[in-house]
């Protein structure tokens, strides 16, 4: 209860203030005070098999738009805020434009050992390389991210909390060491009922704290880095909830329940001239407790990791290729232990290569195309279940294609 | 649809010829390809470091911020601070991406293509964590920002000793590359 009141008060400041930066923008000059950045991609992607996008395998469009503001109040304290919606298949979709975030923060050096700020409302998690612009297609190595780290099922519950951030940048043996500690409610929409359980429920997800943290060094050559994630998703059912097994055949019954969801990423990379080399693990500790009766605890930790290579040609062309590593059941890898639903084996663990281009028509413009070749489903979603939809294919591909503007 | 149709078709052609050879022959066409593309690269960036040999990309401040170090400029200009030494708030001036003293200043600094650090500021801003910089028509537009802005940092050309005393007469200068 608490934490939907401090999302609609934030939601309404957020808009609010944004609002007002806007209309301050269009009615003085642009000042070094104020600055307004946005971004649009538009694309397309396509599957051969499976149910990565949705039911519909065919063409699904992806939008990603987000307009963001900051203002210098003084000195030591901005404000600094951003709206946006993506719009991708049925699983990874904002249901409604989304305050992505929403803060004041306050710098300081006093101290004299680097800088400290120390941010107060809707703050970004520093998940990973990529976690904290993962919508905003020039961030990105690629137009979909490695799921074996970055996984869309958990996006929604990943991307921003509402709560306090505090963060020390400090020198470090010729090198920059940042630690970054956030606690605070996330907020989901309806569209993580369906990456979670498919399309048969629509209850609602409360989330009270999610606490990360976040250790990184870097330099010139090498990037290092450590996050820890935990979040207790709390869901309450509707009347007539199901999990869609076989649609009109098999679907059932769920109940309220909770999951408990620890999460360890740790990031490697290494500068090699200009080639850049990327490597991120991650182990997820997924406890479910109820939601389907009878069922009782059960506990299914998830593992994935990617090496990841990506070279300019030259300022305007950008390459990467990537080979990655997920397991649906980390403490099952060899798949022995019956599993809760019945599915091929393959259901359980994913293999992908991808390889892929960007070409930079200019600052604004960049054009994106890439193209997996993937050996099994099991970062399809929905999370608690294999669906028929889901398992159609061992070998499947998976292709996009996007155009993006910033400025 | 047809495109999506196109790529899988070629690249499962790909798959199929990386699967027939030995781990050995794919590594040397890579190589192959990579390297005199990189060749062709490095022979560009020198052609281009010879042609502006005179030149030189000066980094500089508001006068009365004269404690700045290269060191800072690096850490405020990849927006992992925001503060200067002295506590003000740096205020970043910066040239249009694609100009010589914008691709000379950074490669320098940071070791980054103007797209590769543009991305680096885009990663900040849409979290939230930083602000892109002020972009200036040209030089002397710079100039005259960091002039009168406590806090501001930029950086321009110069092409000989005469332009450097004139700008030393109007800015700090915090470095000057070679």
């Amino acid at each position: 209860m608490l934490s939907r009141l401090s999302s609609s008060l934030i939601s309404v400041v957020a808009t609010t203030s944004l609002f007002v930066l806007l209309i301050n923008s269009y009615s003085v000059p642009a000042s070094e005070k104020l600055k307004i950045s946005g971004f649009v991609g538009v694309g397309t992607s396509h599957t051969s098999k499976n149910n990565f996008l949705g039911e519909g395998k065919s063409t699904i469009p992806i939008v990603e738009v987000g307009l963001s503001a900051s203002y210098e109040i003084n000195n030591n304290l901005n404000f600094t805020g951003q709206i946006g919606q993506r719009r991708f298949s049925e699983s990874f979709s904002d249901e409604n434009p989304r305050v992505d975030f929403a803060s004041f923060n306050y710098f300081s050096n006093d101290l004299q050992l680097g800088e400290q700020s120390i941010s107060l409302g809707r703050v970004k998690l520093p998940v990973g390389f990529y976690n904290s612009s993962r919508d905003v297609p020039s961030t990105r190595p690629s137009i979909l991210l490695p799921q074996s780290v970055y996984l869309d099922i958990f996006r929604n519950s990943l991307l921003s909390v509402d709560g306090i951030q505090i963060n020390t940048t400090n020198d470090l043996f010729d090198g920059t060491l940042f630690v970054d500690a956030s606690i605070g409610s996330p907020q989901v929409d309806n569209s993580f009922n369906r990456a979670m359980f498919g399309s048969g429920a629509n209850g609602d997800w409360n989330i009270d704290l999610s606490k990360n943290l976040h250790v990184s060094f870097s330099n010139d050559i090498f990037f290092l880095g450590a996050t820890f994630t935990s979040l207790q998703p709390d869901y309450r059912s509707q009347p007539g909830d199901t999990i869609v097994v076989v649609k009109d055949v098999l679907e059932i019954p769920i109940v309220d329940g909770m999951v408990d969801i620890r999460t360890l990423v740790l990031s490697a990379r290494v500068y090699f001239g200009q080639l850049e080399w990327s490597n991120e693990y991650l182990y997820r500790d997924i406890v479910v407790d109820d939601f389907v009766p009878g069922r009782g605890k059960v506990e299914r930790p998830q593992e994935g990791y990617y090496t990841q290579v990506r070279y300019p040609l030259s300022d305007d062309v950008n390459l990467f290729a990537r080979w990655e590593r997920f397991y649906r059941n980390a403490h099952d890898k060899n798949q022995s232990e019956p599993r809760p639903f019945p599915a091929p084996l393959w259901a359980e663990i994913t293999t992908s290569v991808s390889f892929g281009a960007s070409y930079q028509l200019n600052r604004n413009w960049q054009i994106a195309a890439e193209i997996h070749s993937v050996n099994g489903s099991a970062w399809l979603p929905p999370f608690f279940i294999t669906t028929p939809e889901a398992t159609e294919s061992k070998d499947w591909t998976l292709s996009a294609l996007q155009i993006s503007y910033r400025f | 649809m047809l495109v999506g149709a196109f790529l899988q078709t070629h690249f499962l052609r790909i798959i199929k010829f990386v699967k027939s050879t030995n781990f050995m022959r794919v590594c040397i066409a890579v190589a192959a390809l990579c390297l005199p593309t990189k060749a062709a690269f490095t022979a560009q960036a020198e052609t281009f470091n010879n042609a502006s040999m005179q030149q030189q990309v000066v980094f500089i401040s508001h006068p009365q911020n004269n404690s700045i170090t290269l060191s800072d400029i690096k850490r405020l200009y990849s927006l992992s601070r925001k503060l200067l030494p002295n506590g003000d708030r740096a205020a970043l001036a910066v040239l249009p991406l694609k100009n010589k003293e914008s691709v000379n200043a950074f490669r320098f600094l940071l070791g980054l293509y103007p797209y590769q650090l543009q991305r680096k500021w885009d990663r900040a801003v849409f979290s939230g964590k930083g602000s892109q910089p002020d972009v200036f028509a040209d030089s002397a537009a710079l100039v005259e920002y960091v002039q009168n802005n406590k806090g501001a940092i930029g950086y321009v050309l110069v092409a000989d000793n005469k332009e450097l005393i004139t700008l030393q007469e109007a800015v700090h200068v915090i470095a000057i590359v070679e």
